[in-house]
């Protein structure tokens, strides 16, 4: 994937540019507003992390600039401005995404990886499958091996979402968003519970765990 | 340009002295109408008199010629009455009359005339001077005829009735000057001790209030809000001063732990490093969860985002607050009761309730022993104010204890064995604070092991009125395209 990081501050941007590049992405980086305008009109980028902040043009102009030249690549914001006011203010702006500093590495890698499966052509799915497991989206049902599993609402849910990202690493935070469409932070294991009761469901009965948990990261859905 | 002295400067001194101006006009005004009806109408009376007097030498002359006005005039200049009369030839030389000669000042004809002349009273010696009010006629062929009158006693009168006109008007100004100087001196002597408060204020001391008198008035009201104001800034100050001080109490022993890991393993060999950078990274994190909530509640008390309120209804919430929890309340042994009434409305940011919430039933998970119960309800109580309880079967807090528990920091001596950063009470309160919502606590059921009497929180939200839930839009959520 092709990644242009636009963030004034040099430190986290290399910091960021290496972990993306480890994780075998191309990442470019531009260092102000203006620079980071031009660049993401130049070239064809799969994800934009894009800084609110910045020197000459801030985050929100660059991004409504950008979506007024009916340029649609997926935008993550980075922000010192966590609270829920800026979070919206940065959605409707045209952003995709909103992650407040600081963050871990893997909360921001796993956002950009979802961001860039959103470009998916074949995004108006009706079934979902990874490995042996199928779920029809229509049907709202799942088999595991041709074995029918029965879900609850929110379980079904939390399946699709992880089905959807299949072998992405989705976060506990990014769970809670957009599984639950709620913005806090739970002092517990919530999120660790329900999916520990989804792969009850999905993987205990079987071979082969589907559901892995990443350490330091959150949980990804692979064969 | 010279500054004119302070009171002169001052708004009520220039208000009093535009005050006084106008009050003074219409008292001139008042005292001149007084003035005319008085002097006027005694000048007026003997004009008429005059008038007769002259109409008679008029007919006279025509009747009887010159000779005739002649002996009118000494018939009547040796009588008492109060009259004087000049008669001359067209040169002006005197005929006849109860005067020496025309005054000087009589010059135009058919004009009244006021004169004077010297009279000797009876008994006295030297002459003395008299005021007068004459007419002079001039008749065909030139002679001259002054009739006029003694007004000295009418003037007399006049003079008095004009000098007291003059000391009451001088009085008005005097009084009028004198009480725009107490006034400003009173306004301007509390205006000073407001100024003062506010040079102390901005030399630090914000603990000092301005004087107040309580009498409703506008410097009192001003006064009131300046205190209001300070009070505010104060606590401000002092929050963001516990904040500083909480952070600085709750990093330092993790960071100091996290340097001496660090230390520790410089030298150590790969894995162990590893090990010990992974368990850095989680401290960091919790460090970070911590540092997170105190700046939310330092925000939340500061009061921002107030805006960010709209009516929602605190049903579906609630509703998935226990969804999401009942599983983690079945892993620890405990049975979730979730209770919700439909149709209630309050004013509330969604995201600050679920912390909220959450932050309560965590609480109430960690501290009930297993085999217990949480109930976590939504109601309209009997004062029509929506309530959000969580009610558990846990050792309860003490009554003495349950104001402390609320603040930062603190964690009860029994439950220091349990994680947590002892912010997730305050932040609820904060939270609570900011929707204008009361926190209370109290005993609650029972406990399960019969070792307490269990814990009841409760948000309880001030009513919202039906004109604002009408007009006002649900919050818009964020778009969500995984779903």
């Amino acid at each position: 994937m092709r990644i242009l990081i636009i963030e004034d501050d040099l430190e986290a941007a290399s910091y960021i540019r290496k972990g993306l590049t480890q994780s075998g992405h191309v990442a470019d980086h531009a260092a102000d507003g203006e620079t980071g305008l031009q660049m993401a009109r130049t070239a064809e980028y799969d994800v934009l992390v894009v800084d609110r902040m910045l020197p000459h043009m801030d985050g929100l102009t660059l991004v409504k600039a950008l979506r007024d030249d009916g340029d649609n690549t997926p935008v993550l914001f980075l922000s010192a401005l966590g609270e829920v006011d800026h979070r919206i203010e940065g959605l409707r702006a045209g952003g995709d995404d909103y992650l407040a500093k600081p963050y871990a590495f893997a909360e921001l890698l796993a956002r950009v990886e979802a961001q860039a499966r959103r470009r998916d052509p074949n995004a108006v799915q009706t079934r979902l499958q990874v490995g042996d497991l199928e779920m029809d989206l229509l049907a709202r049902t799942v088999k595991r091996d041709g074995k029918n599993i029965l879900l609850q609402p929110r379980e079904f849910r939390l399946l699709e979402f992880l089905m959807k990202h299949a072998g992405q690493v989705v976060t506990r935070t990014m769970l809670l968003e957009k599984v639950w469409d709620y913005h806090f932070d739970p002092q517990t294991n919530v999120i660790d519970v329900h999916i520990s009761r989804l792969r009850g469901k999905i993987d205990k009965e079987f071979d082969t765990p589907l559901l892995h948990t990443v350490r330091g990261a959150g949980y990804r859905l692979q064969e | 340009m010279r500054r004119l002295p302070a009171l002169l400067r001052t708004t009520t001194f220039r208000i009093t002295m535009m005050a006084a101006g106008l009050f003074a006009l219409s008292a001139f005004a008042m005292l001149g109408f007084v003035y005319e009806t008085t002097a006027g109408a005694l000048t007026r009376q003997t004009d008429g008199l005059l008038n007769e007097q002259i109409n008679i030498a008029k007919l006279t002359f025509n009747a009887r010629g010159t000779n005739g006005v002649n002996r009118f005039v000494v018939q009547h200049s040796t009588g008492k009455d109060p009259y004087l009369y000049v008669f001359t030839y067209p040169n002006g030389r005197f005929i006849s009359g109860n005067l020496s000669g025309l005054p000087k000042s009589m010059l135009k004809p058919g004009k009244t005339h006021r004169f004077s002349y010297q009279i000797r009273p009876a008994g006295a010696k030297d002459p003395v001077s008299h005021r007068a009010q004459g007419r002079l006629i001039l008749f065909p062929g030139g002679y001259k005829l002054l009739v006029g009158r003694d007004v000295e006693e009418n003037a007399r009168i006049v003079d008095r009735i004009a000098r007291a006109l003059w000391i009451a008007a001088a009085s008005v100004i005097a009084l009028g000057l004198f009480s725009g100087v107490i006034l400003s001196r009173r306004f301007l002597a509390r205006l000073d001790a407001l100024n003062a408060v506010a040079i102390d204020v901005m030399s630090g001391e914000l603990h000092r209030r301005a004087p107040r008198n309580y009498s409703g008035d506008e410097l009192d009201e001003l006064a009131a809000n300046l205190n209001a104001m300070l009070a505010q800034i104060e606590k401000l100050m002092e929050a963001t001063r516990h904040t500083g001080d909480s952070i600085a109490h709750d990093l330092r022993a993790p960071l100091t732990r996290i340097r001496n890991r660090l230390e520790a393993n410089l030298q150590a060999p790969d894995g162990e490093a590893k090990e010990a950078l992974a368990q850095t990274l989680k401290d960091m994190d919790q460090i970070l969860t911590t540092f997170n909530a105190v700046l939310r509640i330092a925000r939340l008390e500061a009061g921002e985002q107030r805006q960010a309120l709209s009516p929602l209804d605190p049903a579906p919430l609630v509703h998935d607050m226990g969804d999401m929890f009942a599983p983690v309340c079945e892993d620890s042994g405990l049975e979730l009761l979730t209770e919700t009434q439909e149709g209630l409305t309050i004013r509330a940011d969604q995201g600050l309730l679920a912390q909220a919430i959450s932050n309560l039933l965590d609480n109430a998970i960690k501290y009930t022993p297993a085999g217990g119960a949480i109930a976590l309800r939504l109601r309209k109580r009997s004062d029509e104010r929506v309530e959000i309880s969580i009610t558990d079967t846990g050792p309860g807090v003490p009554a003495e204890q349950r104001e402390a528990i609320l603040g930062r920091f603190v964690r009860l001596e029994e439950s220091r064995s349990q994680p947590g950063s002892g912010l997730g009470l305050a932040l609820v309160k904060a939270v609570a604070d900011f929707h204008g919502a009361a926190l209370e606590l109290a005993e609650g059921a029972g406990s399960s092991d019969g070792k307490g009497e269990g814990l009841r929180v409760a948000l309880v939200f001030p009513r919202v009125r039906k004109t604002r839930q009408k007009h006002a839009e649900k919050r818009p959520k964020m778009t969500n395209s995984d779903r």
